[in-house]
């Protein structure tokens, strides 16, 4: 199975592992806020902050955007396991929303966030994390639980930590899709502002 | 009134035969009454069950707080009468006896639920007591069952919502409202409006669905709504979907779909049945009016003229019909009610037959306006009517006279009213006009085939025994009449025949195949590493998980090298675009039970690297026709940032309604194996009451895991579809024995109509033997090869109609076509031997005289 995964990997990312030589690789691990659901193409905020590294000379950094649209915090581990042959020199880990709006135990969100870090400092691999909230609705005590377990995680990892993803976004309807919970157009915008300080500090000096 | 006085008498004079025509023309109008009744009755039964599910005909909903401006335009856009009652829900955790769950909580008016009901353990229905009120006056909650289990609570014991205490009033034992969109069905809490505002949990950023929900007047035309909304609030709001608009028929696109057909269906059993009532009351009509030919010219030659007589002639038909159409609603309303009585157990649960207002109307339309209209061609003959035929045998107007332009045109209200009744009957213009052409069209090669045949008969009478010689030439002298008799039994084949063609092809479409069997959970984002213990934990439950297949969500990037974007049509939306672009793809190294290859092959083992070949892809064969992709082009995914290429080796053809995970796109396996994945299984057979024991087990161990209750959510939609697929087979063999109903009242008028020769040649010294050889050969062939042919055109018409209408669903049903062959031509060798042993009884002297 590890020989076939490699070889496979090998002759699929051959032009990537490539490139990767010269270029600083960024990789979104997220859902569908990273994913753009609801947007058109190269709308999403990974897809903007790349084209602002672009319009900025940065030819030397390579965006990946790896969400997938329902993806729990549970994917994460086995998510990594396929990036990880591509050796992204940055990982920003950005799961976790909808383990919250589907009322997952938060005891299981932090246990696989944990894992999939550890696997992550196993293989040499950079991360950053990105905290979430959940809606009020879910009541006091499961969002304020669910809101404390990324920025623990992020002090005891000593990760880059982006306190929340849709800050500024989030709850605001001129900003969000009819659903509720993902930014449109202008809201992924905003979110790409915001991650784009954040991100900024941790590329390389040109 | 003259002429009401004159006809009255004509009609008490000849009692005899009036009381026979009006048998004949109820009987068929009975025919058409049932038939149409049921359809509707059947129409509202599943509406209703299917309204049941979303507790309205129509929903608005928004995630933002409805605005006045907003439900004040979808009431003006629905623009009709409407109640209206408000509902909020959302998901939150609720805690009682130190242990917490996800539940979804729900805020209702007092008119919830507008349709159906909700079963509650102590008060039993909601909507037969006072529940509502008592739950809404103060701080009081209905708990799911599943609920009530997971926090090991009772009745009476309170509850942590947000910020307050609730109690548990109730609990909830049946709702319909759990539908099949739901993918995490968490178990519901109802409280009212007010008490789930004063929870606290509604706040800045909370995530909320506000609804309305409206209760329509039943004949308000649903299909195609919400995508009128979506455009008409697009252009009122600028804002895209802020409110959407949701009908009964949208809440599962499956169950849309099917009712869509039961209802294009129904109507079109709705025409079949005006249609059948309509031939045998022309056919009648025509023939009374013909064989009266004599009275008028005696009416004539009196000093009547030819409109004088028409009238009086014409008074008659329509007393005469409006009698039937009388009698016919009369037996109809005392007998359809009692009818589903005779087949409890048979009917589902909750049906009741009763008489439709609109079939009422119809038959008495038919019985008297039809009639008129029937009669209508008739009536440009009597100018050319001349009194001296009454000096001949048979009195009837010269074939073609002065008047052909009139006569032409008087066949122009039959056409317009007809199709009119036609897309009125069907609820569509489409289907109304393209069955009215269908008809025509069949009538006219009807017409031309049966002429041929007659002439034929003509032709073939010269070598053959004095008996069939005998019923040859008659065929062939009496052409035109023949020709009417032979018209109306292949029209009435025709209409016989068109459903079973159509119900067997919607049969096969619609009904969940016998041999793959509903599993009780369905489980989703079962992530790689989770397989082997749930597997265990299963087992050890005494169960098996199966249907396992992996999914890996990719993006479709480019078709035979061609970036997707250059290859799609622009105009398409925005939504669809993506929709389309993100699949879930999945690896097997064999078929499933509920797919077949129907192009290319199967591929051998799994895809070696190296091998210098792409591996290979099958595709859904509709997605492969709706993209033009063809065995051997490529398709290049996007695997979260890795492109994978793969090469299409087969399409397949898939049961989607197998109750199986099946997927559009399958490669081949080694390809996709390391990709990030979820897997999706099943487990079935699991026993009632063990359910929810399964289902908390599986959850506890497994919380990423969702889990769908099939069982419970496809339950009810697996109960509508049954009954859809009841009620078209039934609905089939009812328009069949209407059918047959009409035929037979064709054929016993005709045979009546035929006892001048049956005499005649009684009189000239035929035995019993021979007359009635010569009757049952002359029927034979008639009733033969008018089914025949009746038959062959339904072929191509109910084709052409499944083409038009039902997205080509059409199997030929060898069965019912040869029963029906048989039928026909058995049911009017029958009735004319019933007929003519009847003549046959009566003294010649006394025909004599009667005629």
């Amino acid at each position: 199975m590890l020989r076939s995964l490699l070889a496979i990997l090998l002759v699929l990312m051959v032009g990537e592992v490539a490139a990767a030589e010269k270029q600083f690789t960024v990789l979104f691990l997220g859902d569908s806020l990273t994913e753009g659901l609801g947007l058109e193409t190269g709308q999403a905020f990974p897809d903007l902050v790349a084209r602002r590294l672009k319009a900025e000379g940065r030819s030397d950094i390579k965006i990946i955007n790896g969400g997938v649209s329902g993806s729990t915090s549970a994917s994460a581990l086995s998510r990594m396991q396929w990036y990880v042959r591509a050796k992204p020199d940055l990982v920003v880990l950005s799961l976790g929303a909808n383990d919250g709006l589907r009322g997952l135990p938060v005891a299981e969100l932090r246990s696989h966030l944990v894992e999939t870090i550890e696997f992550a400092r196993k293989n040499g691999l950079r991360l950053a994390l990105t905290g979430m909230m959940i809606p009020p609705n879910y009541g006091p005590e499961y969002t304020a639980n669910f809101a404390r377990v990324f920025p623990e995680l992020a002090e005891k990892y000593q990760l880059p930590f982006m306190p929340f993803l849709l800050d500024g976004v989030a709850a605001i309807p001129a900003l969000n899709q009819s659903d509720g919970i993902h930014p449109n157009a202008e809201g992924a915008k905003i979110v790409a502002d915001h991650v784009y300080t954040f991100l900024a500090p941790l590329l390389p000096v040109k | 009134m003259l002429w009401l006085r004159l006809a009255w008498k004509e009609i008490s004079n000849n009692y005899k035969f009036s009381l026979f025509f009006v048998l004949n023309l109820g009987i068929g109008l009975i025919g058409f009454i049932a038939l149409d009744s049921f359809k509707h009755s059947i129409d509202q039964h599943l509406a209703n069950n299917s309204r049941a599910i979303l507790t309205s005909d129509v929903e608005i909903s928004s995630r933002f707080p409805l605005s006045g401006k907003e439900t004040g335009f979808a009431e003006s856009f629905l623009h009709t009468r409407f109640e209206a009652t408000d509902q909020i829900s959302f998901l939150s955790m609720v805690a009682a006896n130190n242990n917490s769950r996800m539940s979804q909580l729900i805020g209702i008016e007092k008119d919830f639920p507008q349709y159906g009901d909700l079963v509650l353990q102590q008060r039993g229905s909601v909507l037969k007591n006072a529940a509502r009120s008592e739950l809404l006056a103060g701080d009081n909650i209905w708990v799911a069952r599943d609920l009530m289990v997971l926090l090991g609570m009772q009745i009476g014991d309170k509850v942590r919502i947000g910020a307050r205490e609730f109690t548990v009033q109730d609990v909830i034992l049946e709702d319909p409202t759990t539908t099949i969109a739901a993918m995490n069905s968490f178990p519901a809490i109802y409280m009212g409006m007010e008490q789930i505002k004063s929870t606290g949990l509604i706040q800045l950023g909370s995530r909320i669905s506000y609804a309305r929900f409206y209760k329509l007047p039943s004949s308000y035309e649903l299909s195609g709504l919400r995508e009128k909304f979506r455009v008409a609030a697009q252009t009122e709001f600028k804002e895209p979907r802020r409110v959407t608009l949701t009908t009964h028929l949208d809440q599962s696109a499956d169950l849309g779909r099917i009712l869509t057909y039961m209802n294009d269906y129904l109507g079109l059993i709705a025409l079949i049945a005006l249609f059948l009532a309509g031939v045998g009351a022309a056919y009648l009509f025509r023939s009374f009016f013909t064989s009266r030919f004599k009275d008028m010219a005696i009416l004539m030659c009196l000093g009547g003229t030819p409109k004088q007589a028409y009238y009086m002639t014409l008074m008659q038909i329509v007393l005469l019909g409006t009698f039937s159409a009388v009698a016919a609603s009369v037996a109809a309303y005392f007998a359809l009610p009692v009818l589903p009585s005779l087949f409890t157990g048979f009917l589902p649960r909750g049906f009741s037959n009763s008489m439709d207002g609109n079939s009422l109307v119809l038959a008495l339309f038919m019985g008297t306006i039809g009639s008129i209209i029937c009669c209508l061609p008739i009536l440009s003959k009597i100018y050319s009517l001349n009194p001296i035929g009454l000096f001949h045998e048979k009195v009837e107007p010269s074939a073609i006279g002065p008047h052909w332009l009139r006569n032409a045109s008087s066949y122009m209200p039959i056409l317009l009213v007809f199709w009119g009744l036609a897309i009125w009957q069907a609820h569509s213009l489409r289907l109304g006009t393209v069955f009215i052409v269908g008809f025509l069209v069949a009538i006219g090669l009807l017409g031309c085939i049966g002429w041929a045949i007659l002439r034929l008969c003509g032709l073939m009478s010269g070598s053959v025994t004095v008996i069939r010689k005998l019923a040859l030439r008659n065929l062939d002298r009496n052409r035109l009449g023949a020709l009417s008799c032979f018209l109306a039994i292949g029209l009435g084949s025709l209409l016989i025949n068109l459903i079973p063609q159509i119900e067997k092809g919607l049969q096969q479409e619609i009904a969940a195949p016998a041999r793959f069997a509903v599993p009780d959970f369905f489980m989703f984002d079962i992530q790689p590493e989770q397989i082997a213990p749930l597997q265990e934990l299963i087992h050890q439950m005494g169960y098996e998980l199966s249907f396992q297949s992996p999914q890996v969500s990719a993006r479709l990037d480019a078709i035979n090298d061609k970036l997707l974007d250059q290859v799609q049509a622009t105009e398409t939306p925005e939504e669809q675009r993506m929709q389309r672009r993100m699949y879930n793809l999945t690896y097997q190294d064999k078929l499933k039970e509920s797919e077949t290859i129907v192009n290319g092959k199967a591929w051998k083992g799994p895809w070696q690297e190296g091998s210098g070949e792409l591996p290979g892809i099958s595709v859904e064969q509709n997605f492969a026709r709706r993209m033009g992709l063809n065995i051997g082009d490529t398709l290049t995914f996007d695997v979260q940032s890795v492109p994978v290429q793969g090469r299409i080796v087969n399409t397949r053809k898939v049961t989607w309604n197998s109750f199986q995970p099946n997927f559009i796109v399958s490669f081949q396996p080694g390809a996709l194996d390391p990709a990030p994945k979820t897997f999706v299984a099943a487990i079935s057979k699991v026993a009632a009451d063990q359910r929810l024991r399964v289902q908390n087990s599986i959850v506890n161990a497994f919380p990423n895991v969702s889990i769908i209750n099939v069982q419970q959510i496809v339950g009810r939609v697996l109960d509508i579809t049954d009954q859809i697929s009841w009620a078209i087979k039934v609905m089939a063999y009812l328009s069949i024995m209407a059918g047959l109903i009409v035929l037979f009242s064709i054929a016993r008028y005709e045979v009546k109509s035929r006892f001048w020769e049956i005499n005649l040649l009684k009189i000239l010294g035929a035995s019993f033997g021979d007359v009635k050889a010569i009757v049952q050969i002359e029927f034979g062939i008639l009733g033969f090869c008018a089914a025949f042919t009746g038959i062959a055109l339904s072929l191509a018409m109910s084709y052409s109609l499944s083409w038009f209408v039902f997205d080509r669903l059409w199997r030929f049903d060898a069965l019912m076509t040869g029963l029906s062959l048989v039928a026909i031509t058995a049911l009017s060798m029958l009735t004319a031997l019933i007929a003519t042993l009847s003549v046959l009884r009566q003294k010649p002297l006394e025909l004599l005289r009667a005629t």
